[in-house]
Parts: C-alpha cells; structure tokens; sequence
C-alpha cells in the first residue's frame, strides 16, 4: 500500500509531530483528559449500542432460500414511543429499525414492541395471580400505517377493525383540505410498493389509541456486508436506553413491582422484583405500614420483625431461616414502638411468614 | 460515558482543503504526486488516537462524507481527481471494521458515471484504474439521499463554506448559451430567413417590411458569450493575484487593493440607492395594519443577482439601468467582505469611463 508509512505501527498513539489539525486537536482533548484524571471508559450505554448496531452485520442464513438478493432495498426507519410531552421535552425517544424492501408492512408491524400491547386489562390487586395471561396485544389487534395519505390498515385476522375510518370520516365531514385519505389493507402492500419521503413523519397507530411517529431516514441498496439473512429482518439497531431501577432486596435482578407507601426515611418508593404475600403486599392491613422493607409487624409484643437482606426465600421456606433481620424503623397504626436499643441489631424473627 | 460526538469532526475540512489545495497548486492529476503529498503529511494518521470502536465509526463516516462532498460537481476538475484519490486512501487506511462505506446518492451517480469517463477519454488511466479498484472492493453505499439524516434541534450544524478557489467558476451564461443551443438557434434563423424569403415578392430577398430582428444576432450571441467567459478567466486570475498580493500586504490595505475605478462609482450609487430605497413611507393611522416593510436587496441574494442583470441586459433600458445599479451595488458590498462571487460584466449605456475592465462596445437596442 502506497498508504501506510512503517513508522507509526500503533494507532492508538496520536504522533508527536502532526501536521495534521485534526490531530493537534484531538491530542489537546487527550491531554486534558490525562491532566484532569478524567478516565474515559465505555459506559454500558455505548457497549449496547455499539453491540446493536454491528450485531448482525456480515450474518448469512443457513438456509440458502433466506438469502437477500442484490438490488433488495434497505429502509431505516426510525421509530418513536409515544410521546409524553413533558418527559420527552429535550429529546425524543426512537428504537431504530432496518427493513428490506421486499417486506410486508405487516412484518414491521409485529416487530415494533410497544409497553401498550403488554398490558393488562383490569383489577386485580387482590389476586394477583390469577390475572389472565392474554395481554392487550392479543386482545385488539387492529393497527394500521399511515404513508401519504393511504392508511395501512391490519386485516389479517376478523378480529381487526379498521382504525382509520374515524380519521376519514372526520376529514370527509367538511371541507377540511386534507384531500383524499383513503384506507388498504396493510397486508398487500410491501414496502417497495410505496412511495415515500425521506425524514418526513408518517404514523402508526395501535391499541386505539396508542401512536407511533415512522420516519425514514434511509433508503440505500443492500450491500455485500450487510446482514444478509431474510429472517432477522426487520432488524433492530438501536433502542433508547432506558433507565432501570434493581430490587432493593436482591440487587440482581430488575425491579417490576413497586409498592407504596415506603417508609418515611427511605426516598424511593419500595421496589422489589417479584411479588411475595407479607412482603411489601398484603392485602390485609394488620394496621400496619406495609412496605417492602419491612414485614408487617408481628404481634410479639417484645420483638418487633423487620426484614432487610437480599436473599429470596425459597418457596415454600420460613422466613426464619433465610434471612437474618436488622430493626430499622417501623411504623404501625397500632402504635407498636420499637425499643431504641434494638434498632440496628440482629434480632429474631418472631413470626415466621412463608414465602410464596 | 464518551463525549458526543460533534456534528463535524473538528480540524477535519481544514486539512482535507490543504490536502486539495497542495495538490491543486500541483498542478496535475497524477496519482504519484498525490501520494508523495498524502505521506508528507502522513495522513493515515487522522484516524489516530484512542477512540474506542463506536465513536470511530461515527469519525470515519463522517471524514468519509466530508471527502465525498469534494467529488462531486460544481467542484473543478482537478479538485474532483484529489478527492478521488483522497476518498481512496481514506476508505484504504479506516480503522473501522468492517470498514464504513462511501455514501453516493442516486441523484450524483450519472455525473459520476461522466465523470469516470471524462477520464477514461482524458487518458488518465490511474484515475480510472483508482475508481475502478474502489468500485470493485465494494466502496459505496447506494443511497437515496447524500446525507444520512440526523437529529439535532439544539446544536448547529455549521453551513460548510467550502473554498472558494476549488470550485470552478460557476458559468451561467456558457452553460446557458452551449454550442447545442447556439446550432439550433442558427437552424431556426436560416429557416425563418427561408420562410420570410418565400412568402416575399423577391424571391432572393425578404420584403424589408418583414425585416423585425437583426440578421447576425446568433453571430453576435457567439461573441458575447466568448468575451464573458474571456472576462470571467480574467477576473478569477485578478482575484486571486490580489488575494496572494493580500496575504503578503497588511489587512488594512485589503480593501483598497481589491477597489478598482468602477467600484468606486459602484459604491457611490449604491449610497445613493440606499439613501433613496430606505426612506420608508409611513402609512398613515388608518392603514396601520398595513406599513411598509424595507427589504432589503442586497440580504444574500447571491443567485438572483447574475440572472435578474441578465435578464435585463436582454431587455429594454428602464430595467436594466436599475438592475445594473442594485447589482453594482451587491458586487461591492460583497468585495468588502470576502469576493464570493464573481461578479457579471454588465452591459450599459452609460459612460463606460469608469469601467477599464468592460470594454464591451455599445450596441444598438431596439
């Protein structure tokens, strides 16, 4: 290569004497780095991202019939969660999506994940368990795409209306100069078969109510290093990091059930991973301040339970065995007090509580 | 966390224009010299320096666009060869791997398709053997839109201004008035000529009722265009004499070296024309929700300019007085400054004592 001099093998060192701009200022920015002390590492944010984005690139089917032919369009579509204008006021959230040309719009569909398909609808604080499996994604299954003008409405199964018709209807009332919106069935149509613009906003809606902003920032032909393999398409580059909080108790694994009110002194509210009966939910009140530090307050008059420490029980197990308690504070309608001299000390459990 | 990324790589352009610009004053195309150029800087080099693999492919995508932009029209010929070679031994020497590609919109590719074969035809066989090797090692990106779109509301992205002496001069009048047009137009004239000769009495001559335009207009069409562009090489060769002669001069004196005569009277209209063009009448009480608003002629109108005088050098005197005056006007704002544009000879009717440069003789118009 006419290219490389033989001098600077390492390209992890900036050469002493550039003549290069770009060079003298990114040394600048190195050296006040090693000045101030200020360690520049990869954060778990960048790992993720970088790890999404060169995940697939280069892959090949095993099967030669999931091959991407030559000449297959590349779509990027960025793709927004639904806005909450006052969180989202800086930035936008958006998962970044890469389609082939040749896709039904109806596989993007199944690949957007949306928060509003997971839920579940009605109350069941007081059996938990026995809240149904089905989610909202299996009860209401209409969604349609709007591109230019054409709502790309979800036919696929009887089950789906057609979302779109209140928007046509609406602008079909008056005068309204919207033009003419008319409403396909989403499964017909591939993403060759539109035409579309670059970075302007089109929609998807599900869940009835539950909006999505699309937008495309990229249409290019499919390239010799890319992911090659028909079946990881649509494929997922990038996604909004969004900030998890652990179980207080086990610090391991991501907290899914928040119970309130915590105690006064604590400042979060209390997070746990899994729902247990007596810890931090109890659907009967002993007049007792449930929090899921503490276990609602034994009847013992002399020692008071309490609970703090990251081990589970296993099911089945009694609280005695597994966990050692330290008082911290409780408080209690009942006015059960705990003695000064206990708190911070191990203690006994007096009533055991089994584990679910 | 890492620092974000900047929406330009800092430092970037600025080497990349030495870089062309040390190969332009060159003054070849040659593929040797550019690489005796690209290792006295050692410019695999740029990307050098602990960049863990995210930022870097950020970096090298961006050095990559930057360089492409320098490929393309309205760039000059020789600045397009360097970026050739500059985008090849940038795609060769990436850290990056795989190594980031080449964005190339759909709507550039034809002129690059003419571009590889000005060269082939130009005989410069290592251009073409370079482009080649880029297109066979899978360089380019196939894309829609030049640019990959990115969102960023708060900060700027700077407007790139690129040098000014790279680009060709941007020939309005020749790429308007080409040999195609001016053919067709002498075919139209010969048979118009023929038409007006068979309807006459006089079979060899047209009636002299019928004689409405001048018979040597395409001739004389011909030399207009000739003289412009004679002009415009001129002005370039004087602008850049003067901007070297600046360099070496103090910066007070900048201004003056560039004035000449014309420019003088240039700005003593333009005074005149903007003492008279911002008194602003003040509507009175009753039409308040009407007052008249000044703009202002000379807020970057860069491209109006060359076509409205052109415009009116076509047509009769009333607008043409005005339009040479708003363009005069322009012309020397913009000199104060920096040159960006070179200015058109303009054709007028008056004295023509202070215009050494346009020597064009006067026509009669009808």
């Amino acid at each position: 290569m006419l290219m490389s001099s033989d001098k600077e093998k390492d390209p992890e060192v900036i050469p002493e004497d550039s003549s290069l701009l770009t060079l003298r200022i990114r040394k600048k920015v190195l050296e006040r780095r090693e000045e101030r002390i200020i360690v520049d590492r990869a954060c778990r944010q960048e790992t993720l991202a970088y790890e999404m984005e060169s995940n697939a690139i280069g892959k090949r089917p095993d099967n030669p019939v999931d091959l991407v032919e030559e000449g297959e369009l590349l779509l990027t579509l960025n793709i927004f969660y639904p806005v909450i204008f006052q969180k989202h006021k800086d930035h936008k959230p958006y998962q970044t999506v890469l389609v082939l040309g040749s896709q039904k719009l109806t596989e993007l569909r199944d690949s957007i994940s949306c928060v509003s398909d997971l839920q579940i609808g009605g109350e069941f604080s007081s059996q938990p368990d026995q809240a149904p499996e089905h989610i909202s994604k299996d009860l209401y299954k209409s969604a349609f795409f709007y591109f230019e003008g054409i709502f790309y409405n979800d036919k696929r199964y009887p089950e789906c209306r057609d979302l779109s018709r209140t928007v046509i209807e609406w602008s079909e009332a008056h005068d309204r100069g919207y033009g003419n919106l008319q409403s396909v069935k989403m499964e017909d149509y591939t993403f060759n078969d539109l035409s579309l613009k670059i970075g302007f906003p089109y929609l998807f809606c599900h869940q009835g109510n539950c909006e999505h902003i699309v937008i495309i920032t990229d249409i290019r032909l499919i390239h010799h290093d890319d992911c090659l393999d028909r079946n990881l398409y649509p494929l997922l580059i990038k996604k909004h990091w969004l900030c998890t909080r652990k179980c207080f108790v086990c610090k391991m694994y991501t907290a899914r059930v928040c119970s309130s009110p915590s105690l006064p002194y604590l400042h979060h509210p209390g997070l746990s991973c899994r729902l247990v009966n007596g810890f931090g939910y109890s659907k009967s009140s002993l007049g007792s301040v449930v929090c899921m530090l503490c276990i609602k307050v034994s009847h013992c008059k002399v020692k008071q339970t309490y609970l703090l420490r990251p081990k589970w029980p296993e099911a089945g197990q009694k609280v005695l065995d597994s966990f050692f308690v330290v008082v911290v504070h409780c408080t209690s309608s009942k006015g059960l007090r705990v003695p000064q001299d206990m708190q911070g000390q191990q203690c006994q459990v007096s009533a055991g509580i089994d584990a679910e | 966390m890492a620092a974000a990324a900047a929406s330009s790589v800092p430092g970037l352009q600025a080497d990349c224009e030495e870089l062309l610009g040390a190969f332009q004053e060159a003054d070849t195309v040659r593929f040797e010299r550019f690489a005796e150029l690209w290792r006295e800087r050692r410019f695999h080099t740029i990307f050098y320096g602990r960049i863990r693999a995210l930022e870097r492919n950020k970096l090298t995508k961006k050095t990559l666009e930057l360089a492409q932009q320098y490929f393309l029209p309205p760039y000059a010929f020789q600045i397009r060869v360097g970026a050739l070679y500059l985008l090849y031994g940038l795609y060769n020497t990436q850290l990056c791997q795989p190594k980031q590609k080449i964005r190339i919109a759909l709507k550039d590719w034809p002129e690059i398709l003419k571009f590889q074969q000005d060269l082939i035809d130009s005989q410069h066989y290592d251009a073409a053997y370079i482009f080649r090797t880029l297109r066979l090692a899978r360089a380019f990106h196939f894309t829609a839109m030049p640019k990959l779109l990115n969102y960023r509301t708060k900060k700027k992205i700077p407007e790139n201004e690129f040098k000014e002496e790279f680009k060709d001069p941007s020939n309005r009048v020749s790429s308007l008035i080409t040999n195609d047009v001016l053919e067709e137009l002498m075919n139209i004239h010969e048979h118009y000529q023929k038409m007006k000769c068979v309807i006459s009495a006089d079979k060899s001559q047209p009636d002299k009722a019928l004689s409405l335009i001048k018979d040597e207009f395409v001739v004389t069409l011909k030399d207009i265009t000739l003289e412009h562009q004679e002009w415009q090489q001129k002005r370039m060769k004087l602008f850049l004499n003067a901007k070297e002669a600046d360099e070496v001069l103090n910066k007070k004196e900048e201004g003056t070296s560039l004035e000449s005569e014309g420019s003088e009277r240039a700005s003593a209209l333009a005074r005149i024309k903007y003492k008279s063009y911002s008194a602003v009448v003040e509507a009175s009480k009753s039409r308040r929700h009407r007052q008249v608003k000044l703009e202002s002629s000379e807020s970057g109108s860069d491209r109006k300019s060359p076509s409205r005088s052109k415009k009116n050098s076509r047509r009769p005197h009333p607008a043409l007085r005005r339009g040479s005056l708003e363009f005069k006007g322009e012309m020397h704002a913009e000199k104060e400054t920096v040159t960006q544009h070179i200015g058109m000879p303009i054709i007028t009717e008056e004295d023509n004592s202070g215009e050494e440069e346009l020597s064009l003789p006067k026509r009669r118009r009808r």
